[in-house]
């Protein structure tokens, strides 16, 4: 069990141990062969814009919108899968404009790995909701199997109801993404 | 044999993490948030719901039976807080010809509104200077319309006079909404 241990992680000791040897053994010719046998798991990471500003239509009262790029990587095992989720984790106002009441939606766009939000979606302060799911044995980058692009990216295009009641200001909702990955 | 030793160990300690490391990165969920920002500004939009308004005295042949009509408007609005004002006006267009004239005031409408101030009583219609029809005052919290908007009407009067000749009239009103 220990030895098996040994041989699977060993990549860089084994380069070390062959440089001393030489060192040492110059009159001699010694090769040394090491298995590289990396354990790949499951992961992913993801980025999104700091801010995003929506911004209101050509007539009056239309909604406010605006789109940002999702950019990720995930790669999943044999039997695992991978979700983005998006919640949104403060609120616009307490009354409107505000995500609890119902305020903003979203659709997706196109995902470049993994299959996007269907129709539109009405967001949530309480739930995670999945904006990606990507199915058993995929990753990003490297074609093949892979997809070819890297990072994969994804539009999400944000809708705000623009209600009269709304008093004048300036409002900010922060939306939390999150990759998760088996 | 300290050297070697050395080797040894740095050797063992990479093979007791690196598993720990892979471990972990596969249980972790990676985050990212972003922050959607929108500004509320002051806004209006009005509907004229009566394309044409028909005035009509009913059909009467005496004298006496003003023409009347109503048209019907739909607004949304919304005022800036603690300073803005908005209103709603009109402004005609004279009829052609030998018929009403708004310039001698034969033209004078009332109106209601669901929210604002309505316009009191009897006002002449104008051809040359917008007449308030609902006025809002600037408040705390900023003026602003029903969400699916509030209804307004304009009734519309032309006093029967014996001089009018005969045929048909037409005076275009345009309604205007403003806010600040």
């Amino acid at each position: 069990m220990l030895k098996k241990k040994w041989t699977s992680t060993a990549v860089v000791a084994g380069t070390i141990l062959a440089g001393w040897t030489a060192t040492n053994a110059p009159a001699a010719t010694q090769t040394q062969t090491n298995t590289a046998q990396p354990t790949i798991s499951a992961a992913g990471d993801l980025s999104v814009p700091g801010t995003k500003t929506l911004i209101i239509g050509g007539t009056a009262f239309s909604a406010y919108t605006g789109s940002i790029t999702l950019s990720y990587h995930a790669r999943t095992s044999a039997a695992g899968s991978s979700t983005i989720t998006m919640r949104a984790t403060s609120d616009f106002t307490a009354t409107n404009p505000s995500v609890a009441a119902g305020d903003l939606t979203y659709t997706c766009g196109a995902a470049g790995l993994g299959t996007p939000c269907a129709s539109t979606v009405t967001a949530s302060t309480i739930t995670a909701q999945t904006v990606v799911s990507i199915a058993a044995a995929a990753c990003t980058g490297g074609g093949g199997s892979c997809s070819s692009a890297s990072p994969n990216t994804m539009i999400i295009n944000y809708s705000l109801a623009n209600l009269p009641s709304a008093q004048t200001g300036t409002y900010t909702s922060n939306i939390l993404f999150t990759i998760s990955a088996s | 044999m300290t050297h070697n030793g050395n080797k040894t160990n740095r050797t063992l300690w990479m093979a007791a993490v690196l598993p720990l490391l892979a471990s972990s990165a596969f249980g972790q969920a990676a985050t990212g948030t972003s922050s959607l920002s929108v500004v509320v500004a002051a806004e209006a939009g009005i509907a004229v719901n009566t394309a044409t308004t028909t005035l009509s005295n009913g059909g009467s042949t005496i004298f006496g039976a003003n023409y009347t009509g109503t048209t019907s408007l739909t607004f949304k609005l919304r005022s800036t807080k603690t300073t803005g004002t908005a209103s709603i006006t009109v402004q005609n267009t004279e009829f052609a010809n030998n018929g009403p004239k708004i310039a001698s005031t034969e033209l004078t409408f009332t109106c209601t509104a669901a929210s604002g101030t309505a316009c009191a009583g009897a006002q002449n219609a104008s051809t040359s200077a917008a007449v308030t029809v609902v006025s809002f005052t600037a408040s705390v919290a900023g003026s602003h319309s029903a969400n699916a908007g509030d209804a307004a009407t304009v009734a519309w009067t032309i006093i029967d006079k014996p001089s009018y000749e005969t045929g048909t009239f037409t005076s275009t009103a345009t309604f205007t909404i403003a806010t600040t």
